[in-house]
């Protein structure tokens, strides 16, 4: 009972936060982007230890949600996708880091 | 709070998230090559009085740089602008400016300060040009740019009161930074195999 009470706080606590950017992959790569300006894929390949496939499947879902947006450049002659945070994305991420923070502060008292 | 890991930590403390991602500028080694390479061309410049040609010369090196960082970084590591780094950028290349401003405005006047600058204007400069690379590797988060700092400085001391020609101390400092500067390349190119772009979007 009190395992499940423990297990009820902890659930409790996630309102509001947001479940799209707490994935911890998806985490990764917003926080990442936060700090950057922009980046392509082999980047945040090598910073987050994501495969290919996977980065292109949260990069998607974090597309589609309008956090994260694509563009195609030109290095070297060659074309590549650089990777920037939008501004709604921004934001996103700093409720997201301040809801997370608030709801450790609350625990730690 | 169980669900935040010590990776997720990180990842909400952006700054120091960043302090991490920064040393991605020079893991290469090719900015400890421009800055040896700088300091090599002022060095020979001196020695053969064509210091009118070190903006040109430190021009096309950096460029060379740049070009090189396409070649060789970005389809090894990928590409990526930080927000910082402009701005870094910006406050290292105002300093030069205000540093390049004061001495210019300092030498040409009859003061105290000028009377204190000039016998001693290899030391001040290597003292000027070294914290400049220093500031550089703080706000890079590269600790070896200390050294490179220490060095440009130390050629200024070694010509002030060891009798060394300042060409010879100033191209000895640059040739060590190229040394560094090759063997962080080399390692940078094993560690790293270079990986298509194209196929990776």
């Amino acid at each position: 009972m009190a395992d499940d009470a423990a297990a009820e706080r902890q659930t409790s606590g996630l309102e509001g936060i947001d479940r799209l950017i707490h994935e911890p992959a998806r985490l990764s790569i917003m926080a990442r982007l936060y700090v950057v300006e922009e980046a392509d894929w082999l980047f945040l390949h090598h910073e987050t230890g994501l495969s290919f496939g996977n980065l292109a499947s949260h990069l998607t879902r974090l597309e589609s949600a309008g956090y994260v947006e694509s563009a195609k450049t030109f290095i070297d002659r060659k074309p590549h996708t650089v990777v920037r945070i939008t501004e709604f994305g921004r934001g996103a991420f700093e409720r997201y880091r301040l809801a997370i923070r608030t709801m450790i502060d609350a625990r730690e008292l | 709070m169980t669900g935040v890991t010590r990776t997720t930590k990180e990842e909400l403390d952006t700054g120091r998230l960043e302090r991490r991602m920064l040393p991605y500028y020079t893991q290469d080694g090719l900015w400890d090559l421009f800055v040896g390479a700088c300091a090599i061309a002022w060095g020979v410049l001196l020695r053969i009085d064509g210091m009118s040609f070190v903006g040109v010369v430190c021009g096309v090196a950096a460029a060379l740089a740049m070009l090189l960082r396409q070649r060789i970084t970005y389809p090894r590591v990928g590409y990526a602008r930080f927000r910082s780094a402009g701005a870094s950028r910006g406050v290292i290349a105002g300093l030069v400016g205000f540093g390049a401003a004061c001495i210019l405005v300092v030498l040409s006047s009859r003061t105290a300060l000028a009377g204190v600058i000039r016998p001693y204007f290899p030391v001040w400069m290597g003292l000027a040009i070294g914290a400049l690379i220093a500031v550089a590797g703080r706000a890079f988060n590269v600790r070896r740019f200390y050294l490179h700092g220490a060095l440009i400085f130390l050629a200024g001391v070694a010509h002030q009161w060891g009798g060394v020609p300042l060409w010879l101390a100033v191209t000895v400092a640059g040739a060590i930074i190229v040394a560094v500067g090759m063997v962080v390349l080399v390692r940078f190119l094993r560690d790293n195999p270079k990986m298509d772009m194209e196929i990776h979007g």
